[in-house]
């Protein structure tokens, strides 16, 4: 019931649908990224009555940006987490992670606890990640998208991939709206603003989406399955 | 805070494109040489750097103009003196404090930013001396172009050569410093338009910085041969591979090259370029997540032939041949830029297939990226610049065309010739375009005849013209029509199998400009149509012109009413047409004893009964048939010849008296769902589920608006027939195994809805839930779950339903 979950969700007082948490060492081409899939979202629920997805690069210079950042997060209801190694880098990423993970814990019904709020999305196919992150749902998706051309957004299957993905938010958002009353705000922002950086637990990783074959630390190798090989 | 930005907007300023070839000695280093060339006659900063260290040669090309560069250092001189500096103490001091600033001591990463922006700066420190390239002067004197390029060979070729490119640490430089070679080809990208990296062959590691770390773009050229396809192939998907895996970001599209073709074999140069593009379109569709390409457009224009000339020697064709000989392997080369300046095959064929390569070279998408500079596309922005041709130079590409056409053999099939034509030609002239097209046409008749003889390339072929914006070979073919060898002004004249359709004017005549027909393919067929007048013809591909008359054909409809299987006299019939288009759709009542008239409400006689007489405008499609406040569509077959005053459809009204199944809905029900039992594979009974999920489903869309929900019974027909409008579904929802994994219990719900009554299959759905903390059988905890299922299929059905 897209329309119906986006209107519950403001109803219940969130101020933003979406919240894409990405590092800011990430590159130009992951920046494009961020911002197309931004556009895209919004894009897509425009459909549905329209929603509100905030990427923290609108914030001003002489803003405290931090309490911003913590206070925009706190009033969204999913956090889209862009993965990519700086990702665990950054202090800032680390503390939007405990943020929504303590928040969604106190927002979803009993009954929907299977449910994360979190959508990561993967833009490195082989990294090393923390449990927390290795265990939910990843999307690897776009990783061939990005490696098609500089405009990610052109790809034919950027429509289909970013309809998925807004079916995964909506699903979310559907369980957080089903909630009979709206978050106690006053205590979530002062967790929000209180939060200290996740730490994530790090084991050997249970999660390899790579393809082909690879010699740890060296160079990209190649198995080429020919009977020609030099 | 934006450091990575920083860095990222400095490295868009150029691209690096690696030249791969699995096997030697198909032509791949004359390639880089010529597209250089190419790219240099534009106005672009060109750097060519030799990676194939154990045979360079690239340098050959460029004859004495380097001369004085065979003793300097070249690449594997740079990339060594980079080692050491990256390796002396002060480097690595300064690396290891940008590496703790950052790290918060997590595992597994590079410090990505601060070593990437030290390794840089190395480099650049290190071209500025100077020692690392030359610059030599490119000239196409039958054009009279000019171009700069920078050369790095791949060293200096002193005694000492062969031990630097043996004890360079491939491997365990980049194991040291990841960001090695990504930090070279950022700075070189920073400096130049264009770096050609001239890779060496086979599966090496020098291939494979050359294929995976360094570029932004990847040619794989290969000859028509299994081993080196398939090795372009694979290498060309594991260096895919391996980016996504990565974290640089950067695109790699693939730019398949075929090289060293030999004309004088039509057929197998046909075979390979056609099992060649479907291996890549494989490749493509696994490695890009593309569902379906079409890379034969890209394979019919790209394609470097073989010339003798050049076996002998290391020449350059682009400096010697003319760029406007459509024939000459410059021209292929021109070609192959055309579209390597897009961001990918597969963007460069839209663009060009749609006429719009001048605006579809730059990119769009706000990087600094230089002028687009393929010689074909940008046709316009030469012109602008005054750098290539003169304003007639258009023209002359044309005129080349036509004559070339006239004189050489075709080679090309008809919808190579249309791809060929549309990447050939600027939109601009289009003027001229049907000149060349009708010219080529001509050329190329007896292919055309065989091709369109086939409807799928036939279709093909006329797709081709139109999304090519060229001037398709088109026939005007006249068609008048007649009532009684009288002037029929104002009929509807259509081209059978197609949306084509004209009116006749004044005159009676109405021309249809048509894709033109060789003389022994099918005949097009019209029909005419005014009012209840119609008439068909065939013209043949000669004649070009058909005389219809039309003649008066009645269409009749006939109706029943009856109630409690009793003829129902004196109701009113209203019929509502789906296609009611004036002066062509036309309805009259036929009522005994009284003329023709129009009209389209009529009360039936005695026996129940009343006929209209339909147009075939109307008649053809769906026609609704409303009686009081029922109504029934109807799907009228006018296929068969129908005689008038004959009933050819017989409709009843729902017979809804004393049946004792009176309207029950409540009021203002727009949807009716009607559940079936449950399908089930779970291991429980039948009947305990259904009671979990019939019950749950049923009350969830009862709750909802306008719903209204039961079983399948002959009730829920009966209900559905008496309120027309409303929309019905029938829902079939199916358990499958209940599961426990990992600790939890999940339950998946699969449901499949139909039409109803008729249950068409519309789709289907399914609810996966999962419960964790579940670790044994708990049939409890399986109900609570399953009924939680149903009600969430419930929900989905009703978001689904709106789009139905």
């Amino acid at each position: 019931m897209p329309p119906t979950v986006l209107e519950r969700c403001i109803e219940l007082g969130f101020a933003h649908h979406v919240f894409i948490s990405w590092p800011h060492q990430l590159e130009s081409r992951g920046v494009e990224f961020v911002r197309a899939f931004a556009l895209g979202l919004e894009d897509k629920f425009r459909s549905y009555g329209g929603g509100s997805v905030y990427v923290d690069d609108r914030i001003q210079a002489g803003y405290h940006w931090d309490s911003t950042l913590r206070r925009s997060l706190c009033r969204s209801a999913v956090t889209v987490s862009i993965i990519v190694p700086a990702f665990f880098r950054s202090q800032y990423c680390s503390i939007e992670w405990s943020i929504s993970e303590q928040l969604t814990a106190l927002r979803l019904p009993r009954e929907q606890r299977h449910i994360s709020g979190f959508l990561p999305i993967l833009l490195t196919g082989n990294m090393p990640l923390p449990h927390e992150v290795a265990d939910l749902q990843l999307v690897s998706a776009f990783l061939p998208l990005l490696a098609h051309s500089r405009k990610v957004a052109q790809h034919p299957s950027w429509p289909r991939l970013l309809t998925s993905v807004t079916e995964q938010v909506f699903e979310i958002l559907g369980a957080i709206g089903s909630a009979r009353v709206p978050p106690d705000w006053e205590t979530q922002e002062r967790l929000a603003l209180a939060a200290q950086p996740k730490k994530f637990t790090w084991v050997p990783p249970r999660f390899s989406p790579g393809v082909g074959p690879r010699k740890d630390g060296g160079l990209p190798g190649f198995v080429v399955e020919s009977p020609y090989k030099p | 805070m934006k450091q990575g930005d920083e860095i990222s907007e400095r490295s868009r300023s150029g691209e690096v494109i690696t030249f791969y070839s699995y096997k030697g000695g198909v032509g791949r280093s004359m390639a880089v040489a010529n597209v250089g060339a190419l790219l240099a006659y534009s106005g672009n900063r060109v750097l060519l750097l030799d990676f194939d260290f154990e045979a360079p040669g690239l340098h050959r090309y460029f004859g004495q103009r380097n001369a004085d560069g065979l003793d300097r250092a070249g690449v594997i001189e740079l990339l060594t003196d980079a080692v050491a500096r990256v390796r002396s103490p002060q480097a690595e001091e300064g690396l290891a404090q940008a590496s703790d600033g950052e790290s918060q001591g997590l595992p597994g990463f590079a410090e990505f930013e601060s070593s990437l922006l030290a390794i840089r700066g190395i480099f650049r420190e290190l071209f500025d001396t100077g020692n690392y390239a030359r610059e030599v002067e490119v000239r196409n004197e039958p054009d009279g172009l000019t171009g700069r390029i920078v050369l790095a060979s791949a060293g200096r070729f002193d005694p000492g050569y062969p031990g630097r490119v043996r004890s360079f640490p491939w491997e365990s430089i980049h194991e040291t410093h990841p960001d090695f070679f990504r930090a070279f080809a950022l700075e070189l990208a920073s400096r130049y338009d264009y770096v050609l990296v001239d890779s060496r062959t086979g599966i090496t590691d020098v291939g494979s910085v050359c294929t995976v770390l360094l570029p932004e773009k990847l040619v794989l050229v290969f000859v028509p041969n299994e081993q080196a396809l398939h090795g372009a192939v694979e290498v060309g998907r594991q260096a895919v591979a391996q980016r996504s895996d990565s974290n640089d970001l950067r695109p790699l599209p693939l730019f398949p090259v075929l090289s060293r073709l030999e004309n004088a074999e039509d057929a197998l140069q046909l075979e390979w370029s056609t099992e060649a593009c479907r291996r890549f379109e494989l490749a493509f569709q696994d490695i890009y997540a593309i569902e379906s390409i079409d890379l034969r457009y890209y394979f019919n224009a790209v394609q470097l032939p073989h010339r003798s000339f050049y076996a002998y020697g290391e020449r350059l064709a682009v400096e010697r041949e003319s760029l406007e000989r459509t024939n000459s392997l410059a021209f292929a080369y021109r070609r192959f830029v055309d579209f390597l300046t897009f961001e990918s095959v597969h963007d460069a064929q839209l663009a060009l297939r749609s006429g719009s390569a001048a605006s579809g070279a730059g990119d769009s998408s706000g990087g600094a990226r230089p002028e687009p500079v393929g010689p074909m596309s940008t046709t316009a922005a030469r012109l602008g610049t005054g750098m290539w041709l003169s304003v007639g130079g258009v023209l002359i590409v044309l005129a080349g065309l036509v004559a070339s056409l006239y004189r050489g053999k075709p080679r090309l099939d008809p919808l190579d010739t249309c791809l060929t034509l549309a990447a050939a030609i600027s939109p601009a002239a289009s003027s001229t375009d049907a000149q060349v097209a009708s010219v080529r046409y001509r050329n190329n008749s007896s292919e055309f005849t065989s091709a369109l003889a086939d409807p799928t390339q036939r279709t093909a072929l006329e797709n081709c013209w139109q999304k090519s914006g060229l001037e398709a070979p088109r026939v005007a073919v006249k068609i008048a029509v007649q009532v009684k060898n009288q002037k029929a002004p104002g009929t509807k004249v259509i081209l059978a199998g197609t949306g084509l359709e004209c009116m006749t004017a004044n005159d009676g005549v109405c021309t249809f400009s048509l894709f033109a027909l060789p003389a022994s393919a099918p005949a097009y067929e019209f029909r005419a149509l005014e009012g209840f007048r119609e008439a068909t013809t065939t013209v043949s591909a000669k004649d070009l012109k058909g005389l219809v008359q039309l003649q008066l054909v009645s269409h009749i409809l006939g109706i029943v009413v009856r109630q409690n299987d009793n003829p129902m006299p004196n109701a009113t019939v209203v019929l509502e047409p789906s296609d009611y288009t004036g002066t062509f759709g036309r309805v009259n009542c036929l009522m005994e004893g009284e003329p023709r008239a129009p009209c389209s409400q009529a009360t039936t006689d005695d026996k129940g009964e009343v006929s209209f007489e339909l147009s075939r405008a109307v008649a053809k499609g769906l026609i609704t048939v409303r009686v009081g406040q029922d109504e029934q569509s109807v799907q009228v077959d006018w296929t068969r010849n129908v005689m008038p005053n004959s009933f050819q459809v017989s409709w009843a009204a729902p017979t809804m008296a004393n049946t004792g199944l009176q309207a029950e809905l409540p009021p203002g029900t727009k949807v009716y769902v009607s559940v079936g039992s449950l399908k089930n594979s779970s291991g429980h009974t039948d009947a305990e589920l259904d009671a979990l999920v019939q019950p749950k489903l049923v009350a969830v869309l009862a709750k909802s608006k306008g719903y209204a929900s039961a079983g399948d019974s002959t009730r829920s027909v009966v209900q559905v027939a008496q309120y027309p409008r409303l929309k019905a579904f029938y829902l079939s929802p199916k358990l499958l195994p209940i599961e426990y994994a990992e600790g939890s219990l999940r339950v998946k719900l699969e449901v499949a809805f139909f039409s109803y009554p008729a249950k068409s299959l519309l789709g289907n759905y399914s609810v996966l839930l999962t419960q964790p903390g579940v670790t044994g059988p708990s049939p409890a905890d399986e109900a609570e779950l399953i009924k939680l299922a149903a009600e969430r299929a419930g929900e989905k059905f009703i978001a689904i339903a709106r789009d139905l």
